[in-house]
């Protein structure tokens, strides 16, 4: 008995060395008890094993990178472009998201063959309806956000943030490059307060009367409408509204949570398989009505929430291809890092 | 000088940790990529003057919390001060990380407070009313109020053994309480406060969890930020480097302090004072105030903001598993309790037969690791199994060993073992310390064997502080972030990540249930240790 | 060839160069016997205990034990097989036992001998009866020192080495404890080697004493003989009994001393006549008699209970020690004049 339990203490010392026969290893940055939901949902139909390993999309970049050809890596799951593009830029990303199944779900400008969109979001303008007036937004554009008017009445996230970094690096695509750096200091100098906080605080800033306008995703007002964040941040979301920006042109920045096929991935049948069953009207009517991000496919409509109150009849931006967000990556930090954005 | 298993295996034991030490040492040379070349500078300006500016104002939020809580705890009798005493070390079961989470909950707009407010008055927006406390200054309040518990600790021990001689001295040339306390009381507890400081110090250079949750760039973020986004792992080795020189520069500082103090307390021949100046009513009732104040602000207000978003919340709990997240957390801490135990008794056992002087140097430098934040850590301990991998073992034709090292237990273990070795090491040392070597010749002499008597004599005699280190161990493990975020395997989860997973991604609700059940497991076991943490010796 | 019970063949003790002692010659005859090894503090008699007891090693001779090398140059028996008991000088009971439990560790070990030692007995004699069941940080130094001793004891070892055993014992206790120690060596027939820097106590428990002085043993003899017969003039200095004077041979038996004149007995050693020697002068020696036109200045008085010491200053300037009985109803004040009986007659004469 002792010593089948030192045999077990010492194995279990190496357990990532074996792997089990039927499984799909996810690098998994998307934290939403939905998700996992998903994965068991897929589980139970496949009999696919799903391994998760949680962290910050940052860490999981690196630990692919590190381990190289011998990653257990499967597919790498994050809610951003820009990383899924910068990881396919390092080489460590392999073709395969081929299937007809895939390529019918998911629009052109959302895929590549390594990586595919699974949910969307928009990167979009809340407002104080007290104290902004229809007149003033009329028209309004994400270039819009360095007019002078908006002096001290902007909030937006750090620099750091990564779809900061992507709505920055959409604009570099369209604009370029220095047009976007006179457009980031036209933001900062706009700018209510030293960034801080999530995307959360930023709307609540809005709501409490620290500023008039600020920039933040789309799931997040729904979230805080839902009344799953308690009373205050839904009465704090009604004092807020939804303006989409970049009507009359390209349309609005769109971002994904997608996934990734990691190169050498020992099991990536059963990956891209995963993919596919994310890309299902059922999956992603599950993503709509539990991180109210919008659907991937056709077919499915957002929340009732979402389209209730930011309204869903909007113009995405469809045009600029997702892939130049990793692209234009180290190019938007550097031109927000000039502007002295913290 | 005899190569024996002592020494073979405090060498193994030495180059485990001082590898990877190494290994952010060996790649300051390294040319960077020139991505970026010119915002270096900037960054690492901007790195360096937030450091500096966190590392000065919790030196000196922690000097005055702690020492001025030592102090009235241990010379004056006020109301709760017998509770205050260890009620204060309760500040070590919020890591600085959760205190950042509660400071959020409750100070952001319509947060904990607006709700408090509303309750009490009505509606009415009192959003603008409220302080923020995020950003920097979030971040010197998290970590003070998690960290002035080293300070206090040994100041308090200091404090004791002040002998009354010296007080009454004091007394006797006519000095004010004020003055005994400025021109006795406090320089004579220097070393220790100083050692205190160092400690803090240090965890305040190493902080990555509440620095990385205020988004304050610091040379640790920064070091996990350009190795991150940037991938330039020879820049972030030569932050690494900078914040090294830092941080070993305050290391020898503690080493000194904590031996100079050990020198003043056994000069001083160190008796207890048996009485505690009573206080009138009005300086007691300060005197408590203050105490209440840095117990409710370090511990009560963490732990009352993480139980009441439990309860408004009350999904989260079901969410989560907590049983293995239990179970996760007590396997880890039980494994590396261990090993960490075991190799220190042997090392302390191998420096004690052996009195070999190439030994006890190595065993100085493996005491190093804790100095090295758990960041450096994991980064420099994946880059030199990824180097040794490509470059030796694939070399030789064998499989790759990347598999054994990243994201499993084993790796994992490693790590916090190069981190928390010293506690280890010091403890059991300083428990060896009490037993006489002529108490080993007199059991040799008896009959026994080495083995016996190491397995009779010493033992027996460790036992307690054995129980100590353990704990000691198992608190750091519990509270560890940056180490097990990186090198965890899959679906393994601590409370620690769980709750920094969900409170990186705007799930700060869901980040109170593991949360508490953090800061309750840790104070258990503090209040099971209080009485070693507490007892006399600067231990 | 006789064989002895123990025997150390030119060894010579050292500790990394430090407290070094050269070619040391000793041996105890009888099973049973006690020796003691006197000298300074720091001359190595504590490494000379550590090594027979098998702590340290040695490169040069043999250490023999009932006719068994323990330690040469190629053999060192472990300590824990050498059956051979260490009453540390220091505290070294072990510190999470009660002292009744540290005292009979030391029966576990099994002994070759078959001596029956009755741990009562020696509880009893030590005194240790009342702090049996407290633990060694709430003793004493004195006590701690017996309960180690008594540990030594109990063991019941081949050889019992004692490391200054009565140092920290408080002085009133010291005499009973000697005796009633002395007492229970004999009567269990314990061969013991005392260390000591006490003269008094080495002359009491020993048969024989090792004088050790300069990094080597000088006189190896029983107490008698060291005290009245010294080898060597560094005996004389460390044993701090007696003033060498510069005298000249007269004759077979009679030398000649500037300031005492003539004095006579019989010489240990032959010196021709004529020659310049140096004599011992005990205090023992010199007789008072205050009708002698010898008189010499008091510059001293000492009251040592039973005598007094007087310091006499010579017209030379040499001081003189003599005792005198202190029921002497005449007694001297500093200053006055002393009278020595003459003619000078010693028992022996000692010279170098």
């Amino acid at each position: 008995m002792k010593k089948i339990s030192i045999f077990a203490l010492i194995a279990s010392l190496f357990v990532s060395a074996f792997a089990v026969a039927d499984e799909v290893n996810v690098f998994n940055a998307r934290h939403y008890k939905a998700d996992a939901e998903l994965y068991s949902k897929f589980t139970n139909m496949t009999g696919i094993k799903v391994n998760l390993i949680n962290g910050k999309s940052g860490a999981l970049e690196k630990r692919i990178i590190s381990e190289g050809a011998d990653s257990s890596a499967d597919l790498y799951i994050t809610a951003d472009a820009g990383r899924c593009g910068a990881m396919d830029a390092k080489g460590t990303l392999q073709g395969g998201l081929t299937s007809a199944a895939i390529k019918d779900a998911v629009p052109k400008s959302f895929r590549t063959n390594k990586w595919v969109g699974i949910a969307k979001r928009a990167r979009i303008i809340y407002y104080s309806p007290e104290r902004v007036t229809g007149a003033e937004l009329s028209g309004m554009t994400y270039e819009g956000l360095a007019d002078p008017k908006w002096k001290g009445r902007l909030v937006i996230r750090k620099s750091s943030n990564i779809y900061n970094k992507s709505l920055v690096a959409s604009l570099i695509k369209n604009n370029g490059k220095a047009a976007t750096a006179a457009w980031a200091e036209g933001v900062v100098a706009n700018m209510a307060r030293t960034p801080t906080g999530n995307d959360r605080a930023q709307i609540m800033a809005v709501a409490a009367g620290e500023a008039d306008i600020a920039v933040a995703n789309t799931y997040y007002l729904a979230l805080m409408l839902s009344g799953k964040k308690g009373a205050e941040q839904q009465e704090a979301a009604k004092k807020v509204k939804a303006f989409f920006p970049n009507q009359n042109d390209r349309g609005t920045h769109m971002n994904v949570s997608c996934a990734a096929l990691v190169k050498g991935a020992p099991n990536k049948a059963n990956a891209v398989k995963l993919v596919e069953f994310l890309l299902t009207p059922e999956s992603q009517e599950h993503f709509t009505n539990n991180t109210f991000e919008f659907p991937m496919i056709d077919g499915v409509s957002p929340s009732p929430l979402v389209v209730n109150n930011l309204g869903l009849d909007f113009k995405q931006d469809m045009k600029t291809k997702l892939a130049s967000y990793g692209k234009n990556q180290a190019a938007a930090v550097e031109v927000m890092t000039a502007a002295g954005w913290k | 000088m005899r190569i024996n298993f002592w020494f073979i295996s405090s060498l193994f034991v030495s180059l485990i940790i001082i590898v990877p030490i190494l290994t952010v040492f060996s790649s300051f040379f390294e040319n960077t990529t020139n991505y970026f070349e010119i915002l270096k500078n900037t960054f690492l300006f901007e790195y360096t003057l937030n450091s500096i500016c966190l590392l000065v104002s919790v030196l000196f939020l922690t000097f005055i919390i702690g020492t001025g809580s030592a102090y009235l705890v241990s010379f004056y009798e006020f109301p709760l001060s017998n509770f205050f005493k260890w009620a204060l070390i309760l500040s070590f079961a919020v890591p600085p990380y959760i205190y950042a989470y509660s400071l959020t909950a409750f100070f952001e707009n319509y947060g904990t407070a607006y709700t408090i407010l509303k309750n009490l008055f009505g509606e009415a927006n009192y959003n603008s009313h409220i302080p923020k406390f995020d950003g920097m200054l979030g971040s010197i309040l998290s970590i003070s109020f998690s960290l002035f518990g080293y300070v206090y600790i040994l100041t308090r021990a200091s404090f004791l053994y002040q002998s009354q001689q010296l007080i009454d001295l004091g007394k006797n040339l006519g000095f004010s309480s004020y003055k005994s306390f400025y021109s006795i009381i406090l320089p004579s507890a220097r070393p220790a406060i100083v050692a205190g400081l160092s400690l803090v110090a240090m965890e305040t250079l190493a902080e990555f969890g509440a620095v990385d949750f205020f988004s304050i760039n610091t040379l640790t973020t920064g070091i996990y930020n350009s190795w991150i986004a940037f991938d330039d792992l020879a820049f972030a080795n030569q932050l690494s480097f900078f914040l090294l020189l830092f941080i070993f520069a305050l290391f020898i500082i503690e080493n000194l302090s904590r031996k100079k103090a050990k020198y003043h307390f056994n000069s001083r021949g160190g008796f207890k004072r048996k009485e505690k100046f009573k206080l009138s009513k009005s300086k007691a009732l300060l005197a408590f105030i203050f105490c209440f104040l840095v117990f409710f602000l370090s511990f009560l207000f963490p732990l009352s903001q993480m139980l009441y978003w439990t309860i408004k919340f009350p999904e989260n709990l079901f969410d989560l598993d907590i049983v293995n997240l239990l179970l996760n957390t007590i396997y880890l801490v039980f494994l590396s309790s261990i090993i960490l135990i075991l190799f220190s008794l042997i090392s302390n056992y191998g420096n004690r037969v052996s009195n070999n002087k190439i030994l006890n140097l190595l065993s100085t430098l493996s005491i190093s690791g804790y100095a090295i934040p758990g960041v450096i850590l994991a980064v420099a301990f994946i880059t030199f199994i990824a180097w040794f991998d490509e470059t030796i073992i694939k070399t030789l034709g064998f499989l790759s060993i990347k598999k054994i090292f990243f994201g499993s237990i084993l790796g994992l273990v490693l790590v916090y073992f190069i981190r928390f070795y010293s506690l280890a090491f010091n403890g059991i040392k300083s428990g060896y310390e009490k037993i006489n070597i002529n108490v080993d010749e007199s059991a040799y002499l008896l009959g026994y064997s080495k083995r016996k008597t190491f397995m009779n004599i010493h033992i027996p005699f460790l036992r307690n502080s054995l129980l100590f280190v353990g704990i000691l161990i198992s608190l750091e493990i519990i509270r560890e972030l940056p180490i097990t975020l990186i090198l965890r395997p899959f679906n393994f989860e601590t409370f620690a990540t769980t709750a920094y997973i969900s409170a990186s991604e705007d799930l700060l609700e869901a980040a109170a249930v593991p949360s508490l059940f953090l800061i309750l497991i840790a104070a258990f076991f503090i209040m099971i240790t209080s009485k070693y943490i507490l007892r006399d010796n600067n231990e | 060839m006789s064989k002895n019970f123990f025997e150390i063949k030119d060894v010579t003790f050292a500790i990394g160069g430090k407290n070094k002692v050269n070619d040391v010659n000793i041996s105890i005859k009888n099973e049973g016997d006690t020796i003691c090894i006197l000298g300074p503090s720091g001359i190595g008699k504590t490494t000379m205990l550590r090594t027979i007891a098998g702590l340290e090693k040695i490169n040069k001779g043999e250490i023999i034990l009932k006719d068994k090398v323990i330690s040469s140059n190629k053999i060192h028996i472990e300590p824990e097989k050498r059956n051979i008991a260490l009453s540390f000088q220091e505290n070294s009971l072990f510190p999470h036992y009660s002292v009744d439990k540290n005292i009979h560790l030391g029966i576990k070990k099994n002994s070759s001998t078959d001596k029956n030692i009755n741990s009562k007995e020696i509880i009893k004699i030590l005194n240790i009866e009342d702090i049996l069941s407290k633990y060694p940080h709430q003793i004493s130094a004195g006590e701690a020192q017996r309960a180690s001793l008594a540990r030594s004891l109990i063991s019941q070892p081949d050889l019992l080495l004692l490391d200054e055993p009565l140092s920290n014992v408080d002085q009133s206790f010291k005499e009973d404890i000697q005796v009633a120690l002395k007492q229970l060596l004999n009567k269990n027939k314990i061969t013991t080697i005392v260390v000591t820097h006490d003269s008094y106590e080495a002359f009491y428990l020993g048969s024989k004493c090792a004088l050790v002085l300069d990094n080597e043993v000088k006189q190896f003899d029983d107490p008698y003989n060291v005290y009245h017969f010294p080898n060597s003039v560094e005996v004389v200095n460390f044993l701090n009994r007696g003033i060498l004077l510069p005298a000249k041979v007269t004759g077979g038996n009679s030398l000649e001393n500037d300031d005492l004149g003539i004095i006579k007995g019989k010489f240990i050693k032959h010196y021709p006549t004529g020659s310049n020697v140096k004599l011992l002068l005990q205090p023992e020696d010199l007789e008072h008699d205050d009708d002698s036109n010898l008189k010499l200045e008091v510059v001293d008085r000492k009251f040592r209970g039973t005598n007094f010491i007087y310091t006499l200053k010579t017209p030379s300037n040499r001081l003189i020690p003599v005792a005198v009985h202190s029921h002497h109803w005449e007694q001297h004040e500093v200053n006055e004049k002393f009278g020595i009986k003459r003619p000078i007659e010693l028992e022996h004469i000692v010279c170098f």
